[in-house]
């Protein structure tokens, strides 16, 4: 049996959608009918294991430029006459802007890149466990405590109106094992997504964290201070990626408004906090971005494709197609992201938007060591294994974070891991950080939890190299394993 | 609590529905019981009228003596509000059962409440607060009451300078008032008053003025202007001296910035050389004999009016062929969601979307507005032709009358304001 909406399907119900809608303007329905499955076990049980069908339907009516809309998941008609009518409610409650009406979309085809996988869609209840199985087993054979998931889904995405079908699949994988000692002393982690789950080494990683886990045993605590900081490529991920979110790559923001009204008191909005921050770390001075200039390492780039086979995403949002862009080229700051009002406003160009999901591969120019390697040149350094508790909002204008080491982390003394060492917490920012890198690795798919279930910010994927950085504020120790 | 807003929400879904149908509401047949208090049924009423503002916008003029609340405001005033008297409610509910009172149109109990209300009241600054929550009352009550809330004004002002900033902010809402409905020795007297209290407010609380002082003085000096364009200066200068009030300038500056502004009154308006003309009396001449004529230059946002282009209409159906209107409007590379356009095509969907998408009976002109790249690609528009002239072609400055000379608009884009002044410069006799 379709665990969820199949193109075909997809079109019916927005026809039938269509047809209980009243009194004339147009309808536009955005869907995200999805399948997800999914196991966690906890001190090596498995303790939940569900499958997740879910339709989330978000209709908007719009007459004589009035709009309004309402979200549903439920699809039969007496439902989806009541998300109709609530939605018609609303818009008789809104200004009427026959302008509006006159809006122009801009349609263009999108890329088809391959996001699908049988083996993900077909990992059903009973092959997870029987998986999961052989995971719990190897941590109870190492006599250490074993918790994590599994996660499995399938998606369709589409964006309807009375004129076009566009309906995207896709399928999404992931896994995390965290490992603790019997004595709560340590505790190793390891953890990965993709789109196949063939793809994702469960058994590898169940041995990576294991490893971790023995090798943290007994952690000492040191002094916390300035140390050159090798970074896996989570602990990369978990500390960079505030950086390239569509909120911290949108070109409006980072310019602070239209160059021609710099005394906008919205400037000076120091909120840095709310959801209204306006500064960032691409913002050059008040009206002007840095566009240009180079704000991190010249040997690092920031790309994100839809089409890149390791990273590839469904390729459009709305009515809005996603393109490759290269954010940052050898340091320098080449695009931010904006919506096609910008283009057409500010820029002249009679284009769609260059819209950013959050997606992005960060990677290195010149040799790309390993993190043994990295270790191998390190006279005195730490070795972090991932970050845990990063707020999704920076401290202050320098974009400084703070949170702590989570999952292993090793002392390095003359080019080789001396020790285990009790987490600490950092206060760093990403944007000086990525301007101390000493070296720079491969880059590799990582763990990315989900913030939500919408696409694009629920879903963005990322592959990151390891880095070697100087001076990375490890700002006190941290009560955690 | 709960229960109240179960009974608020239920209310507020019974007049959703009656919004949807067109069924008039019966306020009788909901339940008030819970409304205990005649703060909640002030605030029933409120919701209700602003339900009513948002499905049924109020676009007649001005009128502050006869506007009512809407009906079904009105109904849930009468049906909430008979329950209280004076006697029967907490010294604290005083002053809103004053206001329910004047909401249902029951001036004696009102007069009874605040009476009231007054009396437990002591000493002059929470006095000045209590009388100023009065006269807000009864000014913002449909319909007015002005005469109570300047015999009330009157008793603020013996207070003294301790009650000063309730009485600046007294008269401020008076010469609003006044100002609304271009009654010229009103507003002079209010604003004068406002100003000269200006002195006694301490720095900090001018910041909680509503009307601040720069804007009564350009309302004295549009009502001077229009009263007597030669005497404009002397009297402007004489009334801040009355009100000890400080421009910031010499008096000779001053005069000199203030003959500028009303320069033109009086003389042939000059033409406005755009580039694109659409409509009836397409050309740079604007002013036609024969009838006043009014520019009104829409800002760097086109269509920024266009939440209001109804006015247009109203404009129309009132004035008929008496009033010519000509919309002036700025290039800035696009209309809306459009693509890049260039001016000429610009100008073309500018003009199509007022005269024929919207059907306004104006004349379009359409300057081009000279612009920049950044080196990032981003347009910087420069300043257009009509911001060099000050914008004195907008709304709130220069018209033209029937023999084409300047004559003083009122100040401001308010729709009562342009109404009030209209009414001065066109006779009924030679409108539709």
């Amino acid at each position: 049996m379709r665990r969820f909406l199949s193109s075909d399907e997809a079109q019916a119900l927005v026809k039938r959608a269509m047809g209980l809608a009243a009194g004339g303007g147009s309808t536009e329905v955005e869907l995200d009918t999805s399948w997800q499955g999914n196991l966690r076990w906890a001190r090596n049980i498995i303790t939940t294991a569900g499958d997740i069908s879910n339709n989330r339907l978000e209709i908007e009516r719009s007459i004589r430029g009035a709009s309004g809309t309402a979200k549903t998941n439920q699809i039969d008609d007496a439902n989806l006459l009541a998300a109709i009518r609530r939605a018609e409610r609303l818009l008789n409650l809104r200004r009427e802007l026959p302008e509006e009406e006159l809006k122009h979309e801009f349609i263009e085809p999108y890329p088809r890149p391959v996001i699908w996988s049988d083996a993900t869609y077909g990992l059903d209840a009973e092959a997870r466990a029987t998986g999961m199985l052989q995971v719990t087993q190897s941590s109870v054979g190492a006599g250490v405590q074993s918790a994590g998931y599994v996660q499995v889904a399938a998606h369709g995405v589409a964006t309807m109106d009375e004129d076009r079908v566009w309906y995207y699949p896709y399928t999404t994988a992931q896994f995390s094992i965290t490992v603790q000692d019997a004595a709560a002393s340590a505790a190793g982690w390891a953890g990965v997504d993709g789109n196949d789950w063939s793809k994702l080494d469960a058994a590898g990683l169940t041995a990576i964290a294991l490893d971790k886990c023995v090798r943290s045993r007994n952690p000492v605590a040191i002094e916390p201070g300035y140390y050159t900081a090798i970074l896996e490529p989570q602990a990369v991920a978990d500390f960079v990626s505030l950086l390239f979110t569509p909120e911290t790559l949108d070109r409006e923001s980072a310019e602070a408004g239209p160059p021609n009204s710099p005394s906008d008191s919205r400037y000076f909005d120091a909120n840095l906090h709310g959801s209204q921050r306006l500064l960032g770390p691409y913002t050059r001075a008040i009206g002007q971005s840095k566009i240009g200039e180079r704000v991190i390492d010249e040997r690092l780039t920031v790309s994100s494709d839809p089409m890149d086979p390791e990273l590839s995403f469904p390729p459009f949002h709305g009515w809005q197609v996603f393109h490759p862009v290269t954010w940052i080229k050898d340091g320098v700051l080449q695009e931010l992201a904006y919506a096609r009002s910008y283009a057409v406003k500010m820029l002249g160009k009679d284009t769609g938007g260059l819209p950013s999901t959050g997606s992005y591969r960060l990677s290195g120019r010149g040799e790309a060591p390993s993190v043994d390697e990295m270790i191998a040149t390190t006279k005195r350094g730490v070795l972090v294994t991932r970050f845990g508790g990063v707020p999704r909002h920076p401290l202050d204008v320098a974009m400084t974070l703070t949170g702590y080491t989570r999952g292993g982390v090793w002392l390095i003394e003359n080019g080789k891991i001396t020790k285990p060492v009790r987490n600490f917490r950092f206060t760093e920012s990403p944007m000086i950080a990525l301007n101390k890198v000493e070296q720079i690795g491969v880059p590799k798919r990582v763990f990315r939890p989900k913030y939500g279930d919408d696409f694009p910010e629920g879903y963005s994927p990322v592959m990151v190299p390891a880095l070697k950085i100087r001076d990375f504020n490890f700002s006190s120790l941290a009560e955690s394993i | 609590m709960v229960k109240r807003f179960v009974a608020l929400a239920a209310f507020a879904s019974a007049n959703g529905l009656a919004a949807q149908t067109d069924t008039i509401i019966q306020p009788g047949h909901i339940d008030f019981s819970r409304y205990d208090t005649p703060s909640l049924c002030v605030a029933a009423v409120r919701s209700q009228a602003a339900v009513d503002a948002r499905t049924q916008p109020d676009t007649a003029a001005y009128a502050p003596d006869t506007d009512s609340l809407p009906p079904r405001a009105a109904a849930v005033a009468r049906a909430c509000g008979k329950q209280f008297t004076p006697a029967g409610v907490a010294e604290r509910e005083l002053l809103n059962l004053t206001r329910l009172a004047l909401l249902r149109g029951d001036a004696a109990v009102a007069r009874s409440a605040a009476d009231r209300w007054l009396a437990m009241v002591r000493g002059p600054a929470a006095r000045g607060r209590a009388l100023l929550a009065l006269v807000d009352a009864y000014l913002t009550n449909r319909p007015m009451h002005r005469h109570e809330a300047e015999v009330l004004t009157a008793r603020l002002d013996s207070l003294g300078p301790l009650a000063a900033l309730s009485r600046d902010e007294a008269h401020g809402a008076l010469w609003l008032d006044a100002s609304l409905r271009f009654d010229v020795p009103r507003l002079t007297e209010h604003g004068v008053a406002s100003l000269a209290l200006d002195g006694h407010v301490p720095d900090i609380e001018k910041h909680d003025l509503t009307q601040g002082s720069g804007n009564i003085v350009y309302g004295l000096i549009d009502a001077e202007a229009y009263r007597s364009p030669a005497t404009t200066i002397e009297r402007v200068m004489q009334f801040a001296r009355q009100a000890n009030y400080k421009f910031q300038g010499t008096p000779e500056e001053i005069s000199g910035i203030i003959g500028g502004w009303i320069s033109p009154i009086g003389q042939p308006v000059p033409p406005l050389p755009l580039p694109f003309w659409f409509g009836p009396h397409a050309d740079s001449s604007w002013a036609i004999p024969g009838k006043v004529s009014l520019v009104l230059v829409e800002s760097p946002e086109n269509f920024s009016y266009s939440h209001d282009f109804g006015l247009l209409h109203r404009l129309r159906a009132r004035y008929g062929d008496a009033l010519n209107i000509t919309l002036v409007c700025k290039t800035k590379g696009y209309v809306r969601s459009s693509p890049p356009l260039e001016p000429a095509q610009e100008a073309d969907s500018i003009s199509n979307y007022f005269r024929k998408y919207l059907g306004l009976p104006v004349t379009v002109g359409v300057e081009q507005t000279p612009f920049e790249r950044l080196p990032d690609g981003r347009r910087v528009d420069g300043p257009a032709p009509t911001d060099a002239q000050g914008g004195r072609y907008g709304f709130g400055s220069v018209a033209a009358d029937r023999e084409g000379k300047g004559i003083l608009m009122y100040g401001g884009a308010d729709e009562a304001m342009l109404y009030a002044f209209l009414d001065r410069v066109i006779p009924r006799s030679a409108s539709r």
